[in-house]
């Protein structure tokens, strides 16, 4: 049997930072897939399998962070993929507590703390 | 001083009053008084110092009662002998008030009076109250003026203190800031300044009405917790000693903050003042330096978390060598980002302090138009949408460059930013000795609210929860068009698009 390959979606309205998760995880063999704003991640999810994580802004155009995630509890075919916030937001950690998701990143985040929150919860959702 | 000629019965009071200052002829058979009578009168005159005088108008020829001497400060033989003469005694300022009462008093029957200002040969002004009528002819011609007077400097000073004081009350009342309305124990209202009335939009006939309850009940609705205003008014008129400081929400945005406090006579507690202050300027303010700071900081965390990631990526060596390359493109890109964004902030401290300074040459407006676009095409690419520049003259003008080229890069990157990836179009022209330029977006436009403020800093025409930025960048380009002595407007249609338009000057600023 061979390894599924463990998928992330990223979804930023930073293209930069798009494109450095894509290059830095895609190098540690995660497939990365990206979406600049909710709408665009909701389009995505729907025409692809649930990913292993969603890490995900907040202050995003058309859809915020904390909309999306509330579609994406609703939907049973999405609502136990865990989510991670990576936000600039000084706040955004307070405001997540409050959100079902399962964690959350303060940008900027060090390489060591992104890898080792991916992998945690991408990981382990990937082997449930 | 000339006497006066034997008064007619009909003179009444007027003529007893100078008989018995010792200024009329002896009583003639029909005048009705005894000795005694006289006696007590003249004493009754002198102890209320009241003047008594006569104006025979055939002859000019005044008369006037010992007691109105005094009251003017002169012996009796100083005093004015014919009605001109008189005028020189009144204050400057109240001859033609006198000369008027006069005439009109000989004009029409009737009785008069009124206040006047004399001058003493000393120099001291005193305020004297005249009452009067005329005495007339068979026909009616006016032939004797006839009255008394006193001084009421003292009274008419006061009372001039006392409109003194009121018009010090009323214009401090006027004059502030805050809407005041001052209202009785019994819930009347005893004085509120227009401040109030314009603050709480109270029409004319709700405030005519002088009831706080109608008051009340007209502000309800504008309310954001009526309720919550209500209970709390109670409270208040329930403890009539309470002072209070709060703050009201409206619905329609605005914030004010209330104080109320009793109104005291002495100890008495007669009412209660409230205070309204409009902090809706002062709410925002704060409001957009609070999300100022938080943006701030959110646009400095997205590069900084980029450039940190690719560095340690790289100093890891965890990445193949050919995604090398795009790291660093991706950290400089990030470098770049940073260094506008702090060019941004300075830019704004310059222009506001005045301290920009202009280098000013012939710069080719197609030029730094095809420029700019060409500097936003990776930033084009990314959000999707075309720009096209179409140019039906070039415009050379006076113009700083550099500066010319932020307005025009500033209003790409907000026309790509909310142009929903549709096509951004540039259109430069020209009017007369005139520069015109125009960039169109199709996307999701701007409110009418949101267009009053658009220029002005830290304006964010959009929700901080889906958008970035400052709010910094069309206020920066409204500020340098002016330096640069051209305006900029806006036109626009929310869900279609918008289309700012420059106009500069060729001559320059």
């Amino acid at each position: 049997m061979t390894e599924r390959h463990r998928s992330v979606l990223v979804v930023d309205d930073d293209d930069d930072i798009r494109e450095l998760l894509a290059l830095v995880l895609g190098a540690r063999g995660y497939e990365v897939a990206g979406a600049g704003d909710g709408m665009r991640a909701l389009a995505h999810l729907k025409g692809h399998p649930p990913p292993d994580l969603v890490l995900l802004d907040l202050m995003m155009p058309h859809l915020a962070g904390d909309d999306l995630v509330s579609l994406l509890r609703e939907d049973p075919a999405l609502s136990d993929v865990p989510v991670v916030i990576l936000s600039g937001d000084g706040a955004a950690c307070e405001r997540a507590a409050s959100l079902p998701v399962q964690g959350c990143l303060l940008k900027p985040v060090n390489l060591r703390d992104l890898l080792s929150t991916v992998e945690r919860f991408a990981d382990g959702h990937a082997r449930s | 001083m000339a006497r006066l000629g034997t008064f007619s019965p009909s003179a009444g009071v007027a003529h007893r009053l100078l008989r018995l200052t010792g200024r009329a002829p002896p009583p003639s058979e029909t005048v009705q008084t005894t000795h005694q009578d006289g006696l007590e009168l003249a004493t009754a005159v002198r102890a209320a110092q009241v003047g008594t005088f006569a104006w025979d108008v055939d002859r000019d020829v005044v008369l006037a009662s010992e007691e109105l001497t005094r009251i003017h400060g002169m012996q009796e033989s100083e005093f004015a002998k014919t009605f001109d003469a008189y005028l020189d005694l009144v204050h400057p300022e109240d001859v033609a008030v006198v000369r008027h009462v006069v005439v009109e008093a000989l004009r029409r029957p009737g009785p008069f009076l009124f206040d006047h200002r004399i001058v003493r040969p000393d120099g001291a002004t005193r305020t004297l109250h005249t009452q009067g009528d005329v005495e007339r002819d068979a026909e009616g011609r006016p032939h004797r003026l006839i009255g008394s007077c006193w001084d009421v400097t003292e009274p008419a000073e006061a009372r001039r203190e006392l409109e003194r004081s009121l018009s010090l009350v009323r214009a401090t009342l006027e004059a502030t800031e805050n809407g005041i309305l001052v209202v009785d124990r019994a819930g009347h209202v005893v004085a509120c300044n227009q401040r109030f009335l314009d603050l709480w939009r109270i029409p004319p006939a709700v405030s005519r009405s002088g009831e706080d309850r109608k008051l009340l009940a007209f502000v309800r609705d504008q309310l954001g917790d009526p309720d919550g205003f209500f209970r709390k008014v109670q409270q208040l008129y329930a403890s009539p000693d309470a002072e209070s400081r709060d703050v009201l929400h409206f619905r329609d945005g605005r914030t004010f903050e209330r104080y109320s406090r009793p109104q005291r006579i002495g100890d008495e507690i007669v009412g209660r003042v409230w205070s309204f202050h409009d902090v809706t300027d002062r709410e925002r303010a704060l409001t957009a330096r609070e999300q100022f700071l938080a943006i701030a900081a959110h646009e400095i965390r997205g590069p900084l978390m980029s450039i940190q990631i690719a560095v340690q990526s790289l100093q890891e060596g965890m990445m193949p060598s050919e995604v090398a390359p795009r790291l660093l493109e991706v950290a400089e890109r990030e470098t770049t980002r940073l260094g506008r964004f702090v060019d941004q902030l300075l830019d704004v401290g310059r222009l506001r302090a005045g301290k920009l300074e202009l280098q000013l040459d012939a710069v080719d407006l197609v030029d730094v138009v095809r420029e700019s676009a060409a500097q936003m095409r990776t930033e084009a690419e990314h959000s999707g949408s075309a720009i096209t520049v179409s140019a039906e003259a070039r415009p050379i003008g006076r113009w700083d460059r550099l500066r010319l080229g932020q307005i025009v890069t500033n209003l790409l990157s907000n026309a790509l930013k909310f142009g929903e990836g549709r096509p951004v179009e540039v259109q430069i022209g020209s009017l007369a000795d005139q520069a015109t330029l125009a960039v169109t977006d199709h996307g999701i436009g701007i409110s009418r609210d949101a267009l009053e403020c658009i220029f002005e800093p830290f304006e964010r025409r959009v929700s901080a929860r889906h958008y970035g930025g400052l709010g910094l960048g069309l206020h920066i380009v409204h500020s340098l068009v002016r330096a640069l002595g051209g305006r900029v407007s806006v036109s626009s249609e929310p869900g279609l698009g918008s289309t700012f338009t420059l106009v500069l000057p060729l001559g320059g600023p």
